[in-house]
């Protein structure tokens, strides 16, 4: 069908011209606009350069492309029009945008990171955008938060920095600032490109927020020429990335525990290793159960993109509407769905004035697992930790599943699938939706040649809801369940509504060679968040589960809490014949959220460059180009507090009093104690950048040296427990951290022939950090549960392990050594001997990523790596499964058996009849998370013309994708790409510094379809 | 328009004065008798609270840390292997200085807000409300601070060197211990602890009022307090004393197993109490959970001592009765709400109690025909028949400590029996099965004299309070 459809539309097309464009090489050029001159005919040439258009003789045919003098030819009597385009110098500067405005490569003083839409179009199938950035930008980290499906990750610009909310910087989207964990509410297709300021040249316009770096997402907006429509539909699976060691099979197990039992170890006396002989082994062998099969499973993804575009001469117009499902790993849990859709317009509405909408909404759903918790509740815990003749349905003497009433088989609940996490996942859901709108306008005027001004609102809103039920006959429920009321349901959530209203007033103007350009900020920032809380037990059914029929109203809770932030800015830039070029700025931040005493902050900066390739001496030389450039500056901070804002986190200065109650009666208590000293968090950032391109633009590169230094850190300040705050913390400006850096990007266009081009690149950071200064020398030590495994100590890097040192075995007795804290060997665990481990952190030394792109004619394959080396992970994870006896009612690893057995055993584990003495939290477990990741593999291909032009389409790419599919990590048992440890840290409470069995990273494989019409 | 702007703008400077919605100052509070009555509610309700907030696991009452530690560190009950093995840690005497094992953040929060409303007190009239509020806030003081004392530190009776060894720090408003968040306060020794304890609780009796509803001190309640608190000391008159002032009799045998499900609180003087629905703190749910009809039993009475009680004693069905695991029977934990998810009042102070803190201390007083007495009066209403009589001596002795040991079995004491009488802590040779079989104990003593009688200071406290000293051993 669609096939003689085509050959209609060939037939019907009588006046129509054709042809190949190329580029300046001879390069087939794609993406080309064509347009019939003072028409709203148009098109756009294919991957091959190739295009068709209805035109008759004497139309005027207008070629443009961003980078090239457009042409325009007139249209004779041949059908075939082949158009060569020429460099525009001017034009191909890559426009960069940056805080309050936008600039050319050549007028930037300040080492901004772009990622553009070309390079997101590899990486469709991922659902987020911070997934994208990874190893795209030198000196951007991220880290996936865990695995779960439409999770963010954690992205740190260079460094840590602060010590709130995991370094994230601030996002702006649109010229909106978007909360971080919204993120990945928007559609990855539809932005156009992604600026990172990463110095304080162009960060500190952003003042109190910029400290840990600027990213700012444009999407895209419809461009002058006829309707353009990308379908894209993309289907896959994803599956765990398997671990690098092995967990005892049924009869490995069985064989450990009976080894434990000859050994007398208690607990191992009574299980089945030690006790089932003959038939009754027998019987377990055959109904062993392998857990991650049971429990988990391949995942599948799909996401279905449109779009629409185009514009007139006055109207631009960008729509889409995405879908994106992702089942996750876990079986029997409902999956993660994202709609989207966005509608981008603008409209020169006189001469003068330019007016736009940027609108985009989201909604997601999810069923959350119980993935931050270390036990049985969480389906990642359970397959390590259920042995594999714990089946999860109850069997009978056959071995054959024993049936319920209604012919269900039934859940087991024995030992230690006391919880059995299979029927959790279906009694228990926690079900969460989001809506989320982030919408601006604006107003553009020109009063003059030199005088502008734009104005605009922006309002981001992020609505959330979450249903908890515990349905009456649940397992868990029985647990907790309140005498004569069955069931339990909590409605929760929140509205996060943020508006930013801003005002610049622009001023330009040349001299002669120089250009002036100033501009005035003044923005009014307010966030308002609601929350609520809703708890009711008994059900009077078990058919429904909604809050409202429950006989016994628990809990109930709501809080509301503004934020403002008022600022004035003035940014000034002076450039003499894009040669020497000076900036600077100064904003004044005035935030709610300190004492009427420090409730200001100024910050500003000063940048210099040189672009030495339009020196005299260098032009038409080696270098397209060359620039050196030099920037100092000050940032703040001033988030601080829980990740959800409450009435109580986000006082500090003040002390507030809890109203509670107890017995039914109220009651009020100290929520905490307080700091009216509190003020903002400075950071000064020095950088000195080189830029440089050479033969013909096809080697690009960068180097920065940056050294950023955060005075009057704002952090939690451990409290002595006698005063009796909650968690014997205040916030407060507790020292100095510096993070000294050097960064390298190259790319290198390598061949570049009519039919095959390949452009290798990679950026790396080089990374040192180290606390200069804390309040009166004194160490701060950091994790829950006063656990304190982690420590700030001046001269240490941030966050360094503050753990006992373990000493191997003693290999005449068994026994498990350590050194106390004066080095000497003991074989007694002392918590008073953990030091402070120097070098050793959760903090890479070198991170990194590197790619490459080839193609030949249609054909293209792309690959991208990551890499990271120098931190160290505490796996809590390999704890777990090496016990040393402790865990032998568990599951455990298979090299758990090569424990101490006679006098003169070396490299073995301890004798787990010390197993007490031996199973503690020491370096033991601390691993080098080191590793290299093929992050991304490509293969794509595009249909040629000559094909393509018999179909009524412009173009089709279809490809097949794989992420994740490879890592190198010659350390660490199990995946060193580690976000969250756990939310049950055991005192690991930095992102990235513990590996305890949260929801995996997984591997992606998926196939795409791509078509233009 | 950027002048209309400019000036929109400036007056959003006024917009950065922004207020809790949910919440007051601490300063601008506490002005009204209703107010502070509110405060010493607070206190009261941290004894239960269990807002887990930071990751810090440590419950006072509420949980594992008071209702469960006195009697795992202890000879009262074994660790059932087909359990969730929770708090094995502490059954076998591994704790560190890691396993935030007491309820030292809980202590002191309680003793934080008696001495705001100590501070404030004179925002009052002169008045008995005022004396009463006065009064409960000394009370909880010096009750938080004993609770600290007798878990952290050496017990005065213990050693005859226990008062010169570190207690805790005693933090009083009136010393100016108080009001900066950055303290960093020194252990006081264990006799100025007593002596602090003694002198809050004296000031207390002095102007608490007799009756003051469900779950707050009265006078009744700081009398039978004082008589704990001078058995402690050695100060075997004087808890006499204290005791006798007590007028709460004693529970019935018909009422003795309602106390225990909430249903009677003959004979109880003071409760930490809660709303079942409302508040749902699982006391009880260290010792078992029950689901599907199976009773999921982590710890069971001890073979030796469940043996050793008489089938006429009202008490022995109220300490257990059995419990089946699949399979497996176990006489497990009846007392704390098997039948309720654990969720019951705690009994702080019962008048059986201050019955046998006098029997105790008259036979230290070598007043042998007054103690047995006492005793009996306590065995009368526990046997239905053949109570025992008529012991002396050392006989006598063991029978105040085993009625002591069978009374209290549950209630924050066993640990601390043995800790101040100076004891070691030998567990039988039985299992953890009902009839005795099954897997025993796999630490079996604890000798007297241990460091680890006196369990560790959080790591954080001597992390971040550079004055602060670590138990010996730690």
């Amino acid at each position: 069908m669609l096939f003689l459809m085509g050959i209609f539309f060939s037939f019907a097309q009588q006046n129509s011209v054709s042809g190949t464009i190329t580029d300046f090489e001879n390069l087939p050029l794609p993406g080309v606009n064509i347009l019939v001159k003072g028409t709203t005919t148009g098109t756009q040439s294919d991957f091959d350069g190739n295009y068709v258009i209805a035109a008759n003789e004497g139309d005027i045919l207008v070629f443009s492309y961003l980078g090239q003098k457009t042409v325009e030819i007139t249209v004779g009597n041949s059908n075939t029009i082949d158009v060569r385009m020429e460099e525009d110098a001017e034009a191909l500067e890559e426009v960069v945008v940056i805080g309050y405005g936008t600039k050319t490569r050549d007028e930037l003083t300040s080492a901004v990171s772009t990622v553009q839409a070309e390079d997101i179009a590899s990486f469709v199938a991922t659902t987020s955008i911070d997934n994208i950035l990874q190893g795209q930008a030198a000196g951007v980290q991220v880290t996936a938060a865990n695995g779960r499906p439409g999770n963010t990750g954690f992205v740190r610009v260079r460094g840590v920095g602060t010590f709130n909310q995991n370094s994230t910087p601030l996002y702006v989207v649109d010229g909106v600032p978007v909360d971080p964990t919204n993120v990945n509410q928007i559609n990855p297709n539809d932005i156009q490109n992604v600026s990172i300021l990463k110095d304080a040249a162009t960060a500190s316009r952003y003042g109190s927020r910029a400290a840990n770096g600027v990213v700012l997402i444009t999407t895209k907006q419809g461009r002058k020429g006829d309707a353009q429509v990308t379908l894209t539909q993309t289907v896959g699976f994803t599956q765990r990335i398997q671990d690098n060691f092995d967990i005892f099979d049924i009869e490995g197990k069985l064989e450990y525990e009976r080894q434990l039992a000859e050994l007398g170890v208690a607990p191992a006396l009574t299980l089945p290793g030690a006790t089932a002989t003959g038939e009754d082994r027998q019987f377990l062998i055959d109904n062993a159960v392998d857990h991650e099969e049971e429990l988990l499973r391949k995942g599948f993804i799909q996401t279905t993109n449109l779009s629409l575009s185009g514009g007139t001469e006055k109207l631009s117009y960008f729509f889409s509407a995405g879908y994106s499902e992702d089942t996750g790993i876990v079986q029997r849990a409902q999956p993660f769905r994202r709609y989207t859709a966005r509608l981008n317009t603008t409209y020169q509405a006189k001469d003068w004035l330019t007016i736009g909408v940027n609108a985009n909404f989201a909604r997601s759903s999810e069923q959350r697992l119980r993935e931050g918790r270390n036990n049985v509740q969480n389906p990642f815990v359970a397959p390590y930790q259920y042995n594999p003749y714990n089946t999860i349905f109850v069997l009978d003497d056959n071995g054959d599943f024993l049936l319920d009433e209604e012919g269900d088989r039934i859940f087991s609940q024995s030992f230690p699938l006391a919880f059995n996490v299979a029927e959790a996942i279906i009694n228990n859901l926690d079900l969460r939706t989001n809506l989320q709108s982030i919408a601006t306008g604006y107003a553009d005027i020109k009063f003059s040649e030199n005088f502008s001004n734009k104005f605009q609102i922006g309002i981001s809103n992020d609505r959330f809801n979450r249903q908890d039920i515990i349905r009456p006959f649940s397992r868990l429920d029985a647990f907790i369940r309140t005498p004569g009321a069955p069931g339990q349901s909590t409605r929760n959530g929140s509205n996060d509504f943020e508006y930013n209203v801003s005002n610049v007033f622009a001023f330009d103007k040349s001299f002669g060679k120089s250009k002036v350009n100033a501009s005035l900020l003044f923005e009014y920032n307010e966030n308002v968040l609601d929350l609520f809380s809703l708890t009711g037990e008994g059900f009077p059914t078990d058919q429904l589960d909604v809050i409202s029929i429950t006989s016994l109203p628990t809990d109930t809770s709501s809080d509301r809490v503004r934020n403002t932030l008022f600022s004035q800015g003035l940014f000034a830039d002076y450039n003499y014949d894009d040669r020497y070029i000076v900036s600077a700025s100064v904003r004044r931040d005035g935030s709610s959220r300190f004492g009427p005493s420090n409730r200001f902050g100024y910050f500003g900066s000063g940048a210099v460059a040189w672009n030495i390739h339009n020196e005299d001496f260098l032009k038409d030389g080696f270098f397209d180009a060359l620039k050196l450039r030099a920037s100092y500056g000050t940032s703040g901070n001033q988030n601080f507090g829980g990740i959800v804002a409450n009435s109580f986190n986000s006082f500090t200065f003040l002390e507030l009093l809890d109203f509670g109650a107890g017995n039914g009666r109220s009651n009020v208590s100290p929520a905490g104690a307080a700091n009216p000293e509190i003020k903002w968090e400075a950071q000064e950032v020095l950088d000195i950048g080189l830029e440089y391109a050479f033969w013909k633009n096809r080697v690009r590169g960068v180097v920065d040296y940056f050294q950023r230094t955060s005075n009057d850190l704002l952090s939690p300040f451990n409290l002595s427990g006698t005063v009796g705050d909650e968690n014997n913390q205040v916030t407060a400006n507790i020292g100095e951290v510096r993070n000294t850096g050097l960064e390298f990007e190259l790319s290198v266009d390598a061949v570049q022939t009519q039919n095959v081009r390949w452009t290798l690149g990679g950026n790396i950071l080089f990374i040192d950090n180290e606390v200069i200064e804390l309040v009166n020398g004194i160490d701060q030590f950091r994790g829950s549960g006063g656990t304190n495994r982690l420590a700030l100590r001046e001269g240490e890097e941030v966050n360094s392990y503050n753990l006992v040192r373990y000493a191997g075995v003693n290999s005449q007795t068994g026994a498990p050594q350590y050194f106390d804290a004066e080095g000497n060997i003991t074989e007694t665990f002392r918590a008073s001997d953990a030091v402070v481990l120097s070098g050793k952190s959760p903090n890479a030394n070198i991170e990194g990523g590197f790619f490459s792109n080839f193609s030949y004619k249609g054909f293209s394959l792309g690959t991208n790596f990551s890499f990271r080396f120098g931190n160290y992970i505490y796996n809590s994870a390999a704890q777990a499964l090496l016990q040393d006896g402790n865990g032998v009612n568990q599951q455990q690893r298979t090299d758990a058996l090569n424990f101490w057995r006679n006098p003169g055993d070396t490299n073995v584990l301890p004798s787990p009849l010390f197993r007490n003495e031996a199973n503690q939290i020491s370096d033991r477990f601390l691993q080098k998370g080191d590793f290299i990741r093929l992050r991304n593999l490509t293969l794509g291909y595009s249909l040629p013309a000559t094909f393509v032009d018999k179909l009524p389409i412009q173009g089709l790419r279809v490809f097949v994708q794989g992420q994740n599919l490879w890592t190198f990590r010659p350390h660490f048992d199990g995946d060193p790409e580690i976000g969250n440890g756990s939310t049950e840290q055991g005192g690991f409470q930095t992102s990235g510094s513990q590996s305890l069995f949260n929801y995996p990273n997984v591997q992606t494989y998926s196939f795409g379809i791509e078509v233009n019409f | 328009m950027t002048i209309l702007a400019m000036a929109t703008m400036v007056s959003c400077e006024d917009e950065l004065n922004q207020a809790p919605e949910n919440s007051l100052t601490t300063d601008n509070f506490f002005n009204t008798v209703a107010d502070f009555r509110l405060g010493l509610d607070g206190m009261y309700a941290q004894l239960l609270t269990d807002d887990d907030v930071a990751g810090i696991g440590d419950t006072y009452y509420g949980a594992v840390s008071l209702s469960g530690l006195p009697d795992i560190l202890s000879d009262n009950v074994i660790l059932v292997q087909s359990g969730r093995q929770s708090n094995r840690n502490n059954f076998e005497f591994n704790y560190t200085a890691l396993n935030n094992i007491g309820p030292f953040n809980e202590a002191y929060e309680i003793i934080n807000l008696s001495n705001i409303i100590v501070e404030r007190i004179d925002n009052l009239q002169a008045g008995a409300d005022r004396d009463d509020i006065l009064g409960q806030a000394l009370a909880m003081r010096a009750f938080a601070h004993f609770d600290m004392a007798r878990l952290y530190a050496q017990i005065p009776t213990q050693d005859p060197g226990a008062n010169g060894t570190l207690g805790v720090p005693y933090l009083k408003f009136e010393d100016g211990d108080t009001g900066d968040p950055f303290a960093t306060p020194t252990r006081d020794t264990v006799g100025e602890n007593y002596d602090d304890i003694v002198a809050d609780l004296l000031q207390a009796r002095g102007l608490i009022a007799e009756d003051n509803g469900s779950g707050r001190f009265n006078r009744n309640a700081v009398n039978a307090f004082l008589s704990r608190v001078y058995l402690y000391m050695g100060q075997w008159q004087n808890s006499i004393d204290a005791g006798n002032l007590v007028t709460t009799s004693l529970a019935s045998i018909d009422n003795y197993p309602a106390v225990f499900t909430d249903e009677s609180t003959d004979g109880v003087i003071m409760l930490a109490d809660q709303d079942p629905a409302l508040d749902n703190v699982t006391v009880g749910v260290l010792w078992s959970q029950t689901a599907s009809g199976n009773v999921i039993s982590e710890y069971a009475l001890d073979f030796e001592f469940f043996s050793a009680i008489s089938d006429d004693d009202v008490r022995k069905g109220v300490l257990s009765v059995i419990g089946t695991n699949n399979d497996e029977m176990h006489n497990a934990i009846n007392k704390v709400g098997i039948d309720r998810n654990g969720v019951v009042d705690v009994k702080l102070f019962r008048t059986a109690e201050v019955f046998l803190n006098r029997a105790e201390a008259q036979f230290e007083l070598n007043n042998e025909p007054a103690a047995l007495a006492t005793l009996n009066q306590l065995r009368a209403v526990r046997y239905s028949a053949n109570a025992p009589d008529g012991e002396t001596g050392a006989a006598l002795e063991t029978a105040i400590q085993f009625e002591r040991r069978v009374e209290l079995a549950f209630e924050s004491h066993r640990f601390f029996d043995i800790k101040r009488r100076g004891e070691s802590i030998q567990r039988s040779n039985f299992g953890d099965l009902s009839d005795g079989t099954g897997t025993p104990a796999s630490v079996s003593s604890l000798p007297a004299g241990d460091f680890r009688f006196q369990i560790p200071f959080p790591i954080a406290e001597i992390n971040n309070n550079p004055n602060f000293m670590q138990n010996p051993g730690y």
